[in-house]
């Protein structure tokens, strides 16, 4: 028996380290933003000398015209909208694939699958002409055109697999009591389908949030950028770069994300394994 | 049920969010896709369009200085003229060509753009994106500018399509006091084959201490073009015969004279400068004072002087081979201001411009944060009120005098700009010998040069 | 009168009215896929036989695009090879990694949970540029990576101006988020029965073959999917090449992203860069289609 102790308690500290050697770059970014500039190189101190948030402050009001409040404004408009527009087009085209066998269910269903490993990268210049045609560049329309036509495989993917988990008694039920498809699903799935709609949710919202490649080519003018073209702005200064304010800029622009984590760890994890294992 | 009352509220408040947001995101997306969507916008709430509300877009780039007078113009302008709304896009000159590029490509450019005095010609070349000022005399006043000057930068093909916006040209920063620890100097005229000699006694003598504050793309413009020019006495490129005006021998030498430097310790490790390419000013041994010499454009050799507080800086002259065909350094501009073919008020574009280089008070805010002034009554005033930053000036005159010409066009196409750095790259790295290099590039040129329309 | 519930071929129902509905409902992502997908897809393969530049039209001209790719680019060759290199760590480091401590943390022991959140949040900030810049601080040569090996005595290493280390601090980078992975994984070890785990204690298994005849065979079938979808998100990499190193240094790190961004919207070379983009496309496909034909053999699954 006390070996096994041992070995957990050995275990134990391990994970912690490992743990906090994986943090470690986050909790350095924290501190690092109220540090002066010349204390966070050639330094080892984890802690600053003193506590300043000037950094905050100067890096929130930029040199430019544009505060960091509009780039996070920005950031909200396109991807809230982005988020809603998928929930509601994946959830529906995965309710038209997983409870109706229609001819070429089965076939439609394997190019969705195949779309999957479809790269973006063979997919992004001609998508670049295309929305130079219909005039579109620089807005967020490129961002919630595709949202809305549900053309995130993997979110589609994940609400199939979750409804094939669902009796299709439940279905059979509302149509007896003269329920129509569309009824169906609104009143007696959807419900049952929060748990997967929160995951898909929070992923897409964390994978928009996050994008770096598709904003930076589609969108052009500062005054719509959001934070992930505005922190790539501010580390290519003319002058000198004052590194604090861009790590203090850093730090808030994923402070959403980690309280959004925090608040919602089941539904990350549930989303994950649902996609995983049935797959 | 506190599932279903999480998920209602998480969407309550996001379609909240989303209406409300969007209804903000539809006013800057009006304001800065021109004036039309916002006169039309004006016209149907507010109903008091007594005078129609323009609003023009503004792109540069530039440090604090530069933005700070630059905005003070706009600021100047916008309360003589009230129904003029300028919206200011500041941007690094990191990645600004691009921009431009991508903006033009897409019809999405503002009205009114600084632009690279590089990459102008190669937008010249594949469309018509800039007004051509001489189509507006009444609005647009050339008269303060020199003829020759004007028809050497701004005119393609008879059109003035970009107004110069000074008199500028590569500068070398010395740091005197650096200069006075090593034993340098400063009065000796520097050539290729002294800055070699000297900077490797130096760094022998002094470890800490290197010559020349510089990166790999500087060096493209600052060492590899110029010593070929004085070798030839053509550009890189002669664009009307779109061909390479030097030899195999000739690249192979000047790459050859790159590697000894950085084995000699001239400039400091490639690895090293890596970190700071494109902001030499940030380096921290600059800034320590460990480089007797930079390299920078005249228009923001202040950006360098400034990072050494402490120290004394001064110009010298660029090096000239003793045995120059031709001085290969010219005076040239800083950039260009354009205007947009397409905006949608090109004449109140055009009268802005107008008003930012010949309003007196303009060319007194603006003074020198665009080198020497472009205009003789901008120059005179300055001169007058002592605002010209006395190096700047001093840098100007050392070219004033050399008879290079200017190699803007092919030569500093993105692409071909590219292959230079590459090959400067390799060498410096030690990847491949000066010979290979050399190879390699002359087959990326002419690849370039073949797929020319 | 309604539909009949006795389906005798679940695989097709016919037109009934019900399945038109739904069929409508796959309508919209027919109508995304074809115009956001599809055309972009056929477009791309047929712009790569020209010379689009998005200013004028295009114009055929053959298989150009890919003779110069293979013979004359000397810097596809040193993409593929630096994008081929960042693959090959990144994706088995990423992997190995999560399933180690997958397995570990797979106890029942008081503040996993914390755990999994902790080593889970890298990951949460994957793609960011936040972070990609957090980390080229952390890595620049006075940064503070390097005076922590200056306490060890150990030199500081040029992590972004050395050719060599530039790849190794980017594929740090992602290595770093392997959380996704790993919560994948734990998700798998937990559906295995604990029966089988019973059962080999009692026939006295070592926990080597436990793990290597029970655990493995269980979760292989979701190690495949994560390969194979880590795989072809490590071969399009492009914002972590392009925030810590722009590329360099000498384009040590310019993957393939970064030269199809840099050709198609610098250089406006974009039938180049489309023909650069299908070449990605066709690795990506020869490689995951090994990953099939080879699973037959060692992925299990459940029915």
């Amino acid at each position: 028996m006390k070996n096994k102790k041992i070995y957990i308690v050995i275990t134990y500290v391990l994970l912690g380290i490992f743990g906090f050697v994986m943090l470690f770059p986050v909790i350095w970014m924290f501190f690092a933003c109220f540090k002066s500039n010349n204390e966070i190189f050639g330094s080892l101190a984890l802690l600053p000398e003193s506590w300043s948030p000037e950094a905050f402050i100067k890096g929130w009001a930029t040199t430019g015209t544009y505060t960091y409040a509009k780039y996070f404004i920005n950031t909200f408009a396109l991807v809230i909208p982005t988020t809603l527009l998928t929930l509601v087009s994946c959830s529906l085209v995965a309710y038209g694939f997983a409870r109706f066998d229609f001819p070429g269910n089965q076939f439609l269903f394997m190019i969705l699958i195949t779309t999957l490993m479809l790269p973006n990268a063979v997919i992004i210049i001609p998508r670049y002409a295309l929305f130079n045609k219909l005039g579109w560049l620089d807005s967020y329309m490129t961002f919630f055109a595709p949202a809305a036509v549900g053309c995130y495989p993997f979110f589609v993917f994940m609400m199939v697999q979750f409804l094939r988990g669902l009796p299709r008694d439940l279905d059979e039920s509302a149509y007896i009591d003269g329920c129509g498809p569309f009824q169906c699903f609104i009143r007696i799935l959807l419900p049952l389908l929060k748990p997967a709609l929160f995951s898909a949710g929070l992923f897409q919202f964390l994978w928009t949030w996050n994008d770096f490649f598709n904003t930076n080519i589609y969108i052009n003018t500062v005054a719509k950028f959001p934070l992930s073209l505005a922190l790539r702005v501010s580390i290519d200064v003319t002058s000198n770069i004052k590194w604090n304010q861009v790590m203090s800029m850093a730090l808030v622009s994923v402070v959403p994300l980690i309280i959004l984590f925090f608040a919602a760890q089941k539904y990350f994890v549930e989303g994950i394994a649902t996609t995983g294992i049935k797959g | 049920m506190r599932k279903v009352t999480k998920l209602t509220c998480l969407l309550l408040t996001g379609m909240m969010a989303a209406t409300a947001l969007t209804g903000c995101t539809n006013k800057p997306a009006a304001t800065s896709s021109g004036a039309e969507t916002e006169k039309a916008a004006d016209q149907t709430t507010a109903g008091k369009s007594t005078a129609e509300q323009i609003t023009l877009r503004f792109m540069w780039w530039g440090g604090d200085a530069r933005n700070e007078a630059t905005l003070a113009v706009i600021d100047q302008y916008q309360k003589l003229h009230p129904e003029v709304k300028i919206e200011a896009e500041m941007n690094s000159d990191q990645g600004y060509i691009d921009k431009v590029s991508t903006m033009l490509a897409n019809g999405t450019a503002p009205d009114i753009m600084q632009q690279n005095v590089d990459s102008l010609p190669d937008f010249i070349s594949r469309g018509d994106f800039f007004v051509n000022f001489n189509d507006y005399p009444d609005l647009f006043d050339t008269s303060g500018f020199e003829k020759t000057f004007i028809s050497q930068f701004g005119t393609f093909d008879d059109k003035l399509l970009a107004i110069p916006t000074g008199m500028s040209c590569l500068a070398t920063v010395a740091n005197e006091d650096a200069a006075k620890t090593c034993g340098i100097d400063l009065s000796r005229q520097i050539t290729w084959e002294s800055m070699l000699e000297d900077g490797k006694k130096l760094h022998e003598q002094n470890p800490e201490y290197f010559y020349m504050n510089t990166d790999t793309r500087i060096l493209c413009e600052y060492v590899l073009r110029p010593y070929l020019r004085q070798l030839t006495g053509q550009s890189f490129i002669i664009d009307s015969e779109k061909k390479m005006s030097f030899t195999r021998e000739q690249l192979v030498e000047v790459l050859q004279y790159i590697k000894d430097c950085y084995s000699g310790g001239v400039f400091e490790p490639a690895e090293d400068s890596a970190t700071f390419k494109g902001q030499i000013q940030t380096n921290p041994m600059w800034m320590d004072g460990k480089f007797v010499f930079a390299y920078g454009p005249s228009s923001s050799i202040n950006l360098l002087i400034d990072a050494v507080p402490d120290n004394t800086c001064t110009v010298v002259q660029m090096p000239l081979s003793t045995e120059r065909v031709n001085d290969g350094f010219f005076a040239d501009t800083p950039q260009y201001m354009t205007v947009n073919k397409n905006s949608k008020h090109v004449e109140e574009a055009v009268k802005f411009l107008d008003y930012f280089y010949n309003n007196s008070e303009a060319q007194e805010t603006l003074k020198d944060v665009r080198s020497v002034p472009p205009t003789s009554t901008a120059r005179n005033l300055c001169a007058e009120k002592k605002l010209l930053n006395p190096v700047v000036v001093s840098a100007v005159d050392l070219a004033a005098g050399l008879n290079g010409k200017s190699d803007k066009g092919y030569t500093t196409s993105a692409e071909v700009y590219a292959i230079q750095e590459d090959m400067i790259e390799s060498v410096a790295y030690g990847q491949s010998t000066p010979e290979d290099a050399a190879d390699n590039a002359i087959d990326l040129i002419n690849d370039y040069l073949s797929g020319l329309k | 009168m309604a539909n009949s519930k006795v389906k005798i071929k679940p695989n097709c129902g016919g037109w009934t009215k019900r399945n038109k509905i739904g069929f409508m409902y796959v309508c919209i992502w027919i109508f995304g896929f074809l115009l956001f997908q599809m055309y972009p897809f056929i477009s791309s393969l047929i712009y790569s036989f020209t010379d689009y530049d998005i200013f004028d039209k295009p114009s055929f001209i053959g298989l150009d695009n890919y003779i110069k790719l293979f013979t004359k680019d000397k810097e596809f060759w040193n993409s593929l090879t630096v994008t081929l290199k960042y693959t090959f760590i990144t994706v088995p480091g990423k992997v190995v990694l999560a399933l180690i401590i997958a397995m570990i943390l797979n106890r029942e022991l008081k503040g996993i949970n914390f755990m999994r959140t902790v080593y889970y949040i890298p990951s949460l900030l994957s793609g960011s540029v936040a972070v990609a810049i957090l980390w080229k601080v952390l890595f620049m040569n006075d940064g503070f990576i390097n005076s922590l090996l200056g306490v060890v005595h150990i030199p500081p290493v040029k992590w972004m101006g050395n050719p060599s280390m530039a790849v190794i601090t980017i594929c740090m980078l992602e290595i770093w988020q392997f959380g996704s992975s790993m919560v994948l994984f734990l998700s798998a070890l937990k559906q295995v029965p604990r029966e089988l785990y019973e059962a080999a204690r009692i026939d006295g298994a070592t926990k080597i073959r436990i793990f290597f005849k029970i655990t493995l065979p269980m979760i292989t079938s979701i190690a495949f999917f994560n390969i194979i979808m880590q795989l072809i998100t490590a071969l399009q990499n492009f914002t972590s090449a392009f925030v810590v190193t722009n590329g360099g240094p000498n384009k040590a790190t310019y993957v393939l992203g970064m030269k199809l961004y840099t050709d198609a919207f610098k250089y406006f070379k974009m039938g180049y860069a489309c023909a650069t983009s299908w070449i990605l496309f066709i690795i990506i496909m020869i490689m995951t289609l090994i990953l099939f034909v080879t699973s037959k053999k060692w992925v299990y699954y459940d029915n």
